[in-house]
């Protein structure tokens, strides 16, 4: 069976878009992670933010300017107590959420900061 | 030779119905402390006159003629009195120059042993090489209905063995993948099954994560059972605290559990302000976390709640780990102000799957599954992913010791509540069985012994 030219290109434009859509979504997989942070803070510092909402804000104003992403990378996921903070940040690779967390970690008001591990039970 | 002449006047097996209240415990701890029958030894069979002497001093020929060659005599005081009382009684009878020696009729008991049938396999309730001595915790508490229990765990299944001590405990798994119940935060702390396909968790250098289909744990009602199954009720298996009550704090689900939703869940059952909930009507005393993970020293998220929830008087139990490494590695294990636990088997031995280290506080039994019935039997739940009829199952882990060492805790609390959690670590510590000279743990590698109930509560009696 032979195609005619104008069914051939429909065919190639297909095949292109669909490349185009599959290597789009490649990268978007490959590009944004997300990850959870538990974002302490000196007991004063925290109570002169204001709040949970606050210390957030204080959070996404000092981050790297060179952030790729977004520019308010980090969300609010829970105030934790003991004057922390669980939040959401996107990133796009774990070298840049690390130059993140050191920064951040120079804030004078912030206390710590430390990845929300997962743990599990202990059976064997 | 004294002892010998002792005659046990109460109770061979303490016939204890299923359901008991704390001043039946009260009462039948008092019965202990009274008696009103004296026994008298004579150095030759008395005479009649000796007999009316004796009535005169105040007792009362009880006409119990004992063999032993009728130089015994058991008399009736005529009146139940304190022990002190009839001591000096019997001190009086003495002064005769006919009795060799005079004592109150003490009023005894075996060791309290529960009716329920599987109990005899629980070696790790009894068995005095490597069980934690209950019966004779059990002779001076049983746990006390006011005491609630927190377990920070998978949550709980239907059990008939469990239902009836369970209070309102609440969901704190904040992924609903994880939570496997279709939402975040609830306030139904039931296990839906933690069962996963390879892969679900991830990958690790490239393997799968879990690398073979796993069936659901059912762990939180493994753990809450060994701490507070229904007990003395012709039924099951035993728990190490009959009376006390247990609040499901369900922070794990599929692939574990965030460490801010167990902080979160440690805070609220202890009756500290957790955000977005109202504050817990139901206090707990002692909280088991039977989990953990890998970290080089406490993360501050930990240190912070463990602080803030043992400065309101909670004691925290925790598991070292089944890493077979230094349980400095595990973590909220490393982290200071709580109770952790390593795991023997039934030689005593440590768990060949233990961590180890001068963190360990106190070992307890975990069991060693490879060797039928040397496991940790306790509830559990026959569905492979979701819930289906309650059972029995022996699993082995520190997750399985750790339970042991809460219920004590817990029993503690029922004996005096005003000790601080720093207190009854101490006391917990010091009253230990040392490991046998030819056990492979030793105080640098697996804390102070193996967790001893009998002499841990009666230490914690004294101090009142």
């Amino acid at each position: 069976m032979k195609l005619n030219k104008k069914t051939t290109n429909k065919i190639s434009s297909l095949i292109f878009l669909i490349i185009i859509s599959l290597s789009v979504q490649a990268e978007i997989r490959e590009e944004i992670y997300s990850t959870r942070l538990i974002i302490g803070f000196h007991s004063k510092c925290y109570q002169g933010l204001g709040g949970a909402t606050e210390a957030t804000e204080y959070i996404n104003q000092h981050q790297l300017s060179d952030h790729q992403l977004s520019d308010n990378p980090i969300s609010l996921i829970r105030p934790l107590g003991n004057n922390s903070i669980l939040i959401h940040i996107i990133h796009s690779n774990q070298s840049e959420l690390q130059k993140n967390i050191n920064h951040l970690l120079l804030l004078h008001k912030v206390r710590y900061i430390e990845i929300d591990n997962t743990m599990n039970s202990f059976t064997r | 030779m004294k002892s010998l002449l002792t005659r046990t006047v109460l109770a061979a097996t303490l016939l204890t119905p299923a359901f008991i209240s704390q001043a039946e415990v009260d009462n039948y701890r008092l019965l202990l402390q009274r008696t009103d029958r004296v026994i008298v030894h004579f150095k030759e069979k008395p005479t009649e006159a000796r007999a009316l002497a004796f009535i005169k001093q105040g007792v009362t020929h009880g006409g119990y003629g004992v063999a032993a060659g009728k130089r015994q005599e058991v008399l009736e005081i005529g009146a139940t009195l304190d022990l002190d009382d009839v001591k000096i009684l019997a001190k009086g009878l003495e002064d005769d120059p006919q009795v060799q020696f005079a004592e109150p009729d003490l009023v005894m008991q075996t060791m309290r042993v529960p009716n329920d049938p599987l109990y005899n396999e629980q070696w790790h309730y009894f068995e005095p090489t490597a069980g934690i001595n209950l019966p004779a915790a059990w002779e001076i508490s049983i746990g006390r209905t006011e005491n609630v229990i927190g377990v920070v765990d998978t949550g709980i299944t239907d059990h008939k063995e469990i239902n009836d001590r369970v209070l309102p405990g609440y969901d704190f798994v904040s992924d609903p993948w994880m939570a496997n119940d279709g939402d975040g935060w609830d306030d139904n702390p039931h296990d839906p099954g933690d069962s996963l396909q390879p892969g679900a968790c991830g990958t690790s250098f490239g393997n799968p994560i879990p690398a073979n289909t796993q069936k659901s744990s059912w762990h939180g009602t493994h753990v809450a059972g060994t701490i507070a199954a229904k007990t003395n009720d012709n039924m099951g298996v035993s728990g190490v605290t009959w009376l006390s009550r247990l609040q499901p704090l369900r922070a794990l689900g599929r692939c574990g559990g965030y460490t801010s939703d167990i902080v979160s869940a440690m805070r609220w059952a202890a009756g500290l302000k957790v955000y977005g909930l109202p504050v817990n009507p139901n206090p707990v005393n002692v909280i088991n976390l039977s989990l953990g993970g890998t970290a080089l020293s406490c993360p501050r998220t930990y240190q912070d709640a463990i602080d803030e929830v043992v400065a309101a008087g909670v004691t925290i139990v925790v598991a070292a780990g089944n890493e077979q490494q230094n349980v400095a590695l595990s973590t909220p294990a490393n982290c200071k102000n709580i109770i952790v636990v390593g795991a023997i088997n039934r030689t005593g031995n440590r768990s060949w799957y233990s961590n180890f280290g001068s963190g360990i506080d106190i070992m307890a039994p975990g069991g060693e599954t490879h060797f039928p019935g040397n496991g940790i039997l306790s509830l559990y739940n026959s569905g492979l992913k979701t819930a289906k009829n309650s059972s029995y199952a022996e699993l082995q882990g520190t997750s399985m010791a750790t339970p042991h060492i809460t219920g004590l805790i817990d029993l503690s609390y029922a004996v005096n509540p005003s000790l601080t959690p720093a207190e009854r670590k101490k006391l917990l510590m010091e009253t230990a069985r040392p490991f046998a000279s030819d056990s492979n743990c030793s105080a640098f590698r697996c804390g102070s012994g193996i967790a001893d109930g009998g002499l841990f509560l009666r230490a914690v009696q004294n101090t009142q």
